[in-house]
Order: C-alpha cells, then sequence, then structure tokens
C-alpha cells in the first residue's frame, strides 16, 4: 500500500471512530448539536477523500449518508433511534467499502445488497424524500435549498475568511479563479474593512473577505464544492441572487466596520439595489430591529489535534535524552574536580531540565483509556442485542491515563471477557426478572489507579461462575485431581487454564474454550495479572493489574554485593533496617516478625550467588504484589530512581527474577527486578 | 569456489578478505572485520547473577545495553586481568532466529586490521588445538606462522550462552 493510501485509511478509521463516538454518545445522552456537527464531518471528510482516490462507491454512499445528517444538522429531519442504528450500520459499511475500495477486492454480494439497502434506508428517511424517490440522482437533495431548477441563475456568494484561514494552506486567489470555469463572475467586492492597523496585524491570520454576483448554470452543490477543503476556515453563505430572505440576512449580520449595504450599494450589486427599491415601498418595515433567525454564532470548535509518531522514535528521544543525562553528569563530575562552582550550577539546572523533557517525552506514550474503551460500548450493544439480552454498560475512570501500547494490546482480552460477561454471566431478562433482579443486567467496566499499577474491573451482576461444572470439567480433563484441595477462588481461576469453556453451547459470541487462557497469557506478556471472583446468583468480578507504562517505571535503587539493583517503587511498602533485634530474632529462620505479619526474607546475596562481602548495614525492603509480601534483603539502599527499562537480551533470558537493566547517571547498568517473577519463584519452591 | 557454511564471504574477484587481529593471553586471533561493529575501552560491566562465569555481565556502549563474554575464560582458561590495553570488540552476532544481537568480547590487546588471501586460509585440525576446534573457523597463514580465525557464532551461541 503506498503512503497516501495508508494515510487514507489512518483517516478514515479515526473518522469512523469520531462517528461511532458520537453516535454511541447520543444514543445514551439523547440528540446534540455537536455530536451532529461531528458526525456531518466525519461523512464529510471520508467523502471527500475517498473522492481524491476516486473511490466512486464509498464517495455515494457517504454522500447519501452526508445528505441526511446535513438535513439533521439543519433541523430538517428529527434524528430517531432507527437513524442512529442505521448510521452504526453505515458506519461499518462504509468501513467495508474503503477495504474493499484500498485492497481492491470487490464487495461480497451480500455487502453489495445491503449497501443498497442502506442507501434506500437513508434516502427514505430524508425529509424531501417522497420527492426525491421519484429522481435517483444523488445530488438532487442538496438543491432543496431553493426551486429545485438547475438552470442559469445569478447568485450570491459571500465569503469571509477566518482567522485560521491560512492554516488549511490553500490559496483563495487559486479558487477565486475556480468559479471562471464554472460560470461567469459579474461582480467581485474585496472586504478590506477588517484589516487592522499595521502595528496590530498578525501575519498568521486572514482579515479579509469577499462579495460575489456569479452567472453559472452550475447547481449549489457545484459552487460549494470549491469551498470544499476549507469549509471549516470560511464563513460562506451563497444563495440566488433573489432570495430577498438571506440577502436580508446576510446584510443586516454585517457589522458597523463592515457596513455590507453601503458597501455593496456602492458596487451596484443588483440584487441589493432590487432590494432597496422593495423595502423603499414597504417603508414602515424597520430595517434593523428585524429578527434574524440565521444569526446564532455557531460555537467554537475545539481544535486539537493528534499526531501519529511512530513509537520508536519517542524510545530514541528518550534514548538520546538518557545520553544527554549522562554526558551532563560528566560534566559535573569535571565541575566538582575543576571547583568551578559556576560549570556545576550550569549542569544542575541543564540535568533537571533534562529530567523535565524526559518525564514530557514519557507522557507522550500515555493516553487516556476512555478514548479508547468508548468503543466497547458499541460492542456491548451489539452483542446484547444478538442475544437478545438487555445491558446497562458503565464505563467509569476513562480519565485514567495508561502507556498506548498497553492500552491498544488490554484491548482484545477486554472485549473477550465483556462479551463473556454478557453472553455467560448475565441471564435472559425473564429470568432476571423471576429471580427479583432488574431486567437489565449490569456490567461495569471500571478503572483505576493502585499503587502504582492500574486495575482494571469488569464487574457483571449476572448469575456468576457455576463452580461445579468448572470442577467436573477440569477434573475431566485433567487439569486437576479429583481430591483437591481449592478454595472457592482457586476454583474460579481454573477458567484461565486452556481448553476450559463451561458453555454447554457453543455460540458465536464465546464459548469455542480458546479465550480466557488466551487472555491470562496476553495480560502476562503485559506484566501484568488477572484475577477472577464469583458469587453465585450475585455476579462476578474479573481484576486485572497492568503496570502503567513498559518502557518506564519509577524505580528504588539499592545495592547487593557489586551490583545495583531496581526495585519497582510501586511495590514497595517500606524499609527497615535489619539490625540485631531482628537478627536474634529469625534464628536461623528466614522471616521476620513484622507488626505481626511473617514477612518471609530473601537475602539477594545469597539468592544470586554474589561475592560475600558483608557491608555492616543490612537493609529490608518490603515489597508487595498483590496479596504477597516479601523482604529484600539487600546492602544499601540509594532512593527513588526514573528508570527507562531496556531489555537485557536474549542471552539473559533464563535469569528468573531479572526482567531489565537500566542506565544509571553515571552510565553504569543497573538491573530491575521482577519482583512478581521472584515471589512466584519462591513460592514454587 | 565453495561457499563456507560459516558465512565466510568468498568473493571471488577481491579473493581477500579484511581480519580484525587481537591478543588474547599472548595468543594472535582474528575475526573477519565485518563482524566488528565498534572497538571500546574496557568499561565497568555490571554483572548478571546466575550467568556462567565467562558471561561477565552487561555493559553500556551508548546508550544500549551489551553482554559481555571474557574470550579467555569462553575458551576455558582464567579469568583475563583487565590491563591499560584490554578492550572490548562489539561483535555484530546473527542468532538462531537470525535477529542481529551485538555482544561484547573482552580481549587483551587490539593488534590490528589486516588482509589475508583467501588462498593463506586452510581448514582447521580436527584436534589438537589449545582451544575448542568448533571455535576455530580457518587457519590463516599470517606472516610466519599460522593465526586461528575464530568462529563467532559458535563462540557466542547465544543458546549456549543462555543456559544456566
Amino acid at each position: 500500500m503506498n503512503a497516501d493510501l495508508e494515510l487514507f485509511c489512518d483517516d478514515v478509521d479515526e473518522q469512523l471512530t469520531f462517528m461511532e463516538n458520537a453516535l454511541i454518545s447520543m444514543q445514551e445522552n439523547g440528540e446534540d448539536e455537536e455530536s451532529i456537527g461531528a458526525l456531518f464531518r466525519s461523512m464529510h471528510t471520508i467523502k471527500g477523500t475517498a473522492g481524491m482516490f476516486e473511490f466512486n462507491a464509498v464517495v455515494s454512499f457517504a454522500h447519501t449518508a452526508e445528505n441526511l445528517l446535513s438535513e439533521v444538522r439543519d433541523g430538517k429531519v428529527a434524528l430517531t433511534e432507527d437513524m442512529i442504528d442505521t448510521f452504526l450500520e453505515v458506519k461499518d459499511y462504509v468501513q467495508k467499502l474503503v477495504d474493499s475500495a484500498v485492497n481492491e477486492t470487490p464487495l461480497a454480494d451480500a455487502d453489495t445488497q445491503k449497501v443498497a439497502e442502506l442507501m434506500k434506508i437513508l434516502k427514505s428517511m430524508l425529509s424531501t424524500a417522497s420527492t426525491d424517490e421519484s429522481s435517483a440522482e444523488v445530488d438532487s437533495v442538496e438543491e432543496l435549498s431553493d426551486d429545485a431548477d438547475s438552470g442559469e441563475a445569478l447568485w450570491h456568494i459571500s465569503i469571509r475568511l477566518k482567522p485560521s484561514f491560512f492554516t488549511s494552506g490553500m490559496d483563495i486567489i487559486n479558487m477565486l479563479s475556480f468559479f471562471t470555469l464554472l460560470g461567469e463572475l459579474k461582480k467581485v467586492v474585496f472586504i478590506d474593512r477588517h484589516i487592522p492597523n499595521i502595528e496590530e496585524i498578525n501575519p498568521t491570520q486572514a482579515y479579509v473577505g469577499y462579495e460575489i454576483l456569479f452567472f453559472t448554470d452550475s447547481p449549489y452543490v457545484e459552487i460549494e464544492e470549491i469551498f470544499e477543503f476549507v469549509i471549516d476556515d470560511v464563513e460562506l453563505h451563497i444563495f440566488k441572487a433573489n432570495d430577498e430572505d438571506m440577502l436580508k440576512a446576510l446584510l443586516e449580520n454585517s457589522d458597523a466596520v463592515e457596513d455590507l449595504e453601503e458597501l455593496l450599494t456602492k458596487n451596484a450589486f443588483e440584487n441589493v439595489l432590487a432590494l432597496q427599491e422593495v423595502s423603499k415601498q414597504v417603508e414602515e418595515v424597520p430595517k434593523k430591529e428585524a429578527t434574524i433567525q440565521k444569526t446564532i454564532p455557531k460555537k467554537q470548535e475545539k481544535k486539537s489535534f493528534s499526531l501519529r509518531v511512530d513509537s520508536s522514535k519517542i524510545d530514541q528521544l528518550i534514548n538520546q535524552i538518557s545520553e544527554m543525562v549522562i554526558a551532563n553528569a560528566k560534566v559535573s563530575q569535571r565541575a566538582a574536580v575543576f571547583k568551578d562552582n559556576e560549570l556545576n550550577e550550569a549542569a544542575t539546572i541543564l540535568s533537571d531540565m533534562l529530567e523535565e523533557v524526559r518525564t514530557g517525552v514519557m507522557n507522550i506514550r500515555m493516553v487516556q483509556v476512555g478514548d479508547s474503551f468508548n468503543k466497547f460500548k458499541r460492542i456491548v450493544h451489539d452483542v446484547a442485542k444478538k442475544v437478545n439480552k438487555e445491558i446497562d454498560f458503565e464505563i467509569i475512570g476513562g480519565e485514567t491515563e495508561l502507556d498506548k501500547m498497553v492500552v491498544e494490546k488490554i484491548s482484545d482480552p477486554l472485549m473477550h471477557m465483556l462479551r463473556n460477561s454478557i453472553d455467560h454471566g448475565i441471564e435472559m431478562p425473564d429470568e432476571r426478572e423471576a429471580l427479583g433482579k432488574s431486567r437489565e443486567g449490569r456490567v461495569t467496566l471500571k478503572t483505576y489507579p493502585d499503587a502504582g499499577t492500574i486495575v482494571i474491573e469488569i464487574s457483571d451482576d449476572g448469575k456468576g461462575l457455576p463452580k461445579e461444572k468448572i470442577l467436573e470439567k477440569a477434573i475431566a480433563n485433567g487439569i486437576i485431581n479429583e481430591n483437591h484441595n481449592l478454595s472457592d477462588k482457586d476454583i474460579y481461576n481454573l477458567i484461565f487454564a486452556a481448553g476450559l469453556s463451561t458453555a454447554e453451547e457453543v455460540s458465536d459470541i464465546s464459548g469455542r474454550g480458546v479465550g480466557m487462557d488466551v487472555v491470562k497469557r496476553n495480560i502476562e506478556s503485559l506484566r501484568g495479572m488477572v484475577e477472577i471472583d464469583s458469587r453465585p446468583g450475585e455476579g462476578s468480578l474479573f481484576t486485572i493489574r497492568l503496570p502503567l507504562t513498559l518502557a518506564i517505571i519509577d524505580g528504588f535503587l539499592v545495592q547487593s554485593g557489586n551490583t545495583k539493583y531496581i526495585i519497582p517503587l510501586e511495590m514497595i511498602q517500606e524499609c527497615l533496617e535489619l539490625d540485631d533485634h531482628y537478627k536474634e530474632e529469625m534464628a536461623g529462620d528466614e522471616f521476620i516478625n513484622l507488626r505481626d505479619y511473617m514477612l518471609p526474607l530473601l537475602d539477594i546475596r545469597s539468592n544470586f550467588n554474589e561475592i560475600d562481602s558483608k557491608s555492616k548495614r543490612e537493609n529490608v525492603v518490603v515489597v508487595r504484589y498483590g496479596e504477597y509480601k516479601m523482604g529484600l534483603m539487600v546492602d544499601e539502599l540509594f532512593g527513588e530512581f526514573q528508570t527507562v527499562i531496556k531489555p537485557l537480551g536474549k542471552v539473559f533470558e533464563n535469569v528468573a527474577g531479572i526482567s531489565g537493566g537500566t542506565i544509571l547517571g553515571s552510565g553504569e547498568i543497573a538491573l530491575i527486578f521482577d519482583i512478581p517473577k521472584l515471589i512466584e519463584e519462591k513460592i514454587k519452591n | 569456489m565453495p561457499i563456507s557454511e560459516n558465512g565466510l564471504k568468498k568473493d571471488t574477484k577481491n579473493k581477500q578478505e579484511q581480519y580484525l587481529l587481537f591478543l588474547v593471553g599472548d595468543v594472535l586471533y582474528a575475526i573477519e572485520a565485518l563482524k566488528a561493529r565498534e572497538i571500546v575501552e574496557y568499561t565497568s560491566i555490571t554483572k548478571v547473577p546466575m550467568m556462567h562465569p565467562y558471561v561477565k555481565g552487561v555493559t553500556n556502549i551508548r546508550g544500549s545495553i551489551v553482554p559481555v563474554v571474557d574470550l579467555y575464560e569462553r575458551f576455558g582458561f582464567s579469568e583475563t586481568i583487565v590491563g591499560d590495553k584490554t578492550s572490548i570488540v562489539v561483535v555484530n552476532h546473527i542468532d538462531a532466529d537470525d535477529e542481529a544481537v551485538q555482544i561484547g568480547i573482552i580481549i587483551d590487546e587490539i593488534y590490528e586490521v589486516d588482509v589475508i588471501e583467501n588462498e593463506h586460509l586452510k581448514e582447521a585440525p580436527k584436534f589438537g588445538s589449545k582451544i575448542n576446534p568448533d571455535f576455530i573457523l580457518k587457519m590463516a597463514k599470517y606472516k610466519d606462522g599460522y593465526i586461528s580465525i575464530l568462529n563467532t557464532d559458535t563462540i557466542l551461541d547465544i543458546e549456549e550462552l543462555s543456559n544456566l
């Protein structure tokens, strides 16, 4: 695929996501202007860009949808529940059409039929449906602004460049020259009265506009199309010169600086003169006081945009900043050697700034989970419909930030778990009613930060996991022994073992027996863990615990023997000195009594075969992961350190308990403890 | 001309290759110059626990973490005594999955980079050499004697290095 097409696909993806979000939000909160606007813009952008590639099927489909949307936007048609559903389908089929166009594969017959069907539905929803049905021409709808004759006419076009116009990158002069291709420019008046004094001019902003009388046989749409790419950057009014209402509105809308009427009169705009004739005759109409419907100012759109950046570029930046930190550390050292205070101070400032830059770059990777999780609403909606269940789905904590890569990778497992909850967890509405529950099943996706990790919980108030069935199956599959000794929680967690699907019937939603084990593996590959709890008749709760980011952790630097180690700060509960009191108490055991908690200890030196270099002080770092606690015995504590995780590579992949390395300010390398692995390893032995 | 399965390039036009020559335990060895990515002064190495003694640990080569192997120890001798001229040669190693991995090897002293004619290459003897014959790719006539051209593929075999 060439770069342009790739860009196109990305763009379509983005627009369709906007569209979906807007639809879902309206489905929940009812119609709102902003969402409709977003919807319209998405469709419009897709139509425009697809047009550039001459993907005609996409264009005409998008166009039909856009027509309906523009009527909705203008309040000609009310947005109904059905319409939202239809637009959701439209969204899917736009994707299909785009895929087929991009990959140059023909659309499946069923899909083609569906597209045609959807187009019909869309057209039937138009306010002007009855008149338009006869003329199959797609473009006919947009002409409804006036009596539908498409003969020669004189148009009045009023253009004001918004201050942001230049950022669109288009040249207004070129655009004006397009008019001459379509027809004849009768009059062009340049509006320069808004240009401020030279001291106040901001050269990046546009201040000007045009009033144009244009004679053509082209329809409204074609004239509007000239402005297709700048439609958000201009204030545009196009109407037939003989449309008095529009003209009046335009004139009255102009401010005192502009005094459009005077200007146009001076330039002998025929329609203005004609209007004045009329108003002279009906003198009692006070000009300035006429109420104007059209002038409600449009809500200022938020212009935030996002960049797509290859994540490796960010990694590279982080690497380079790390290098700078190291180089700067050397400068500090030299400054100390030469006792140069000024140099030392400069180096300190520089290192603070580098730290800020690094934090900033790290933050680029963080995104709010809500942006990505909102798509689940659609999936839940679809799945619920498919299995005829009623679901009240809620996303809590969408503003929680998580590494983009983690968000992307956790998406599939979450989707699977949500489907499971709906398909297996929630009962049928009638069943629920009989049980005294509400007909609507509650499914909640909750995200919150906890102890330096991010916790994602999926809970439902369905029937809970079938304990007996899981046991039966696990025994049948030889996963556990018949005379097992498992707690309820252990039994529930068996569903993460391979090949354990307890659904009696395999549905096309979930229940093929692959799934939960894959879910678990995916989560673990993100250095996370997943647990399940369930109560019969009350529902289930899945808890996923994930690291904030894959690339960086807040670490705590310690030393044992000759090696420096990083312990992830989020797992540290406290540090304490292993004094004689504790040592006596231990008496050969490898645990201490920490406020009545029997804390197992792990001596890093002996565990990792470090040479014996007993230091005077011995410290214990108490770490916690999930429900487990352990004390790590180390020699020295250095303090917090922002740690960029770097892999140690394949040579060291069998070293249990070390997850990577990091480069310290001095250029030295410290090893990063993999606490969950260390704990797991210890428990196993 | 046969293509060596060890990947030693046989260019029929240029019947010679460049080699990096260095001293390890007073003996001159060579590797193909193309395999050497860079040579750095010996710097501090962070020990990684539980590894073979000859895997000395990791070091920081311009922002990347690179494993370091003591060549003399890998040959079955003692640990290299670090001196003024001790260097680390960063080798571009291609692992079994065809992925490039950088590994540093500790050597006593860099000798030079020199050209050896292909016709001066001889098969290594199956036994009788001071070091494991698998570690020797070819023998080459050099100046008045013979030197071993080392086979970094076997010396730095990741599976063996990572096996605890």
